[in-house]
């Protein structure tokens, strides 16, 4: 096994340094929550839990290193408009967890309690691994 | 300081690369995460030297180090639910207001329109200058 040291890279002598360590997605994934939680592509995620309707939990295989870190979910659009989905950081899971992210999906349009279990559901977090 | 001359990275049983190209605009040039509750608070960032409440729903984050261009990045966003209230997060207003050096982020929920939200996560990828 070999290992690079390096916090930056660069293009060229003149290129501003590209900071790697801090820059690079440290895990994101894609499931399809309908009507049962699959994968469809992950990097760096051990496992799902399905909390409820429109409500996930996803574990990272190598955890953060601490809740100070930030994370991004992603919905659908539905077909002709139908079944848009806006997804979010769940409040339940607040404060953040090193050692996962819980992620909330609902229907736009159907109000308060709109949750709802969809076919693409999109996350991913950005920080430091421990 | 050393320094190493690269095309593409490739794994030692040569199973995955990755270009060059890839590594500098595949890597988040800045990221944060603020809490609007009280003012405007930037929990985690990176790349970030201060933030500005400029209104409700509405923030703005200074870079440490600019983009090239005030339109030659991209900015992708994500913001909380609270209590059912969903928040969207808009990164950009009209395309007039973020800077090579300023992210402006909007956050607008589903019952009050623009209004601060608990959390939102920001992230931009471009080139820097």
């Amino acid at each position: 096994m070999s290992r690079l040291n390096a916090a930056t890279v660069a293009r060229n002598a003149t290129d501003t340094e590209t900071n790697l360590m801090s820059g690079l997605a440290k895990a994101w994934f894609n499931i399809d929550a309908d009507p049962a939680i699959s994968e469809i592509a992950s990097f760096n995620v051990t496992s799902y839990t399905d909390n409820a309707v429109g409500d996930y939990t996803a574990t990272y295989t190598n955890a953060m290193s601490s809740a100070n870190y930030t994370a991004f979910a992603a919905g659908r659009m539905g077909t002709n408009g139908t079944n848009t989905t806006v997804c979010a950081l769940n409040n339940s899971a607040l404060p953040f967890n090193a050692a996962s992210m819980r992620l909330r999906q609902a229907a736009t349009g159907s109000g308060a309690g709109g949750n709802s279990d969809e076919d693409s559901h999109c996350g991913m977090a950005m920080g430091d691994l421990a | 300081m050393s320094t190493m001359k690269f095309t593409t990275l490739t794994a030692l049983d040569g199973s995955k690369s990755v270009e060059q190209e890839t590594i500098f605009s595949g890597t988040a040039k800045t990221w944060g995460r603020a809490n609007q509750s009280s003012g405007i608070v930037l929990e985690a960032d990176f790349n970030v030297s201060s933030a500005t409440d400029v209104a409700a729903g509405n923030y703005s984050t200074a870079l440490s180090s600019a983009f090239s261009g005030s339109d030659e990045y991209s900015t992708t966003v994500s913001g909380v639910e609270v209590n059912n209230n969903t928040t969207v997060v808009i990164g950009n207003y009209d395309d007039t207001t973020s800077t090579a050096s300023a992210i402006y982020v909007w956050t607008i929920t589903n019952t009050t329109g623009a209004g601060d939200a608990t959390y939102s996560s920001f992230n931009a990828f471009g080139d820097l200058a």
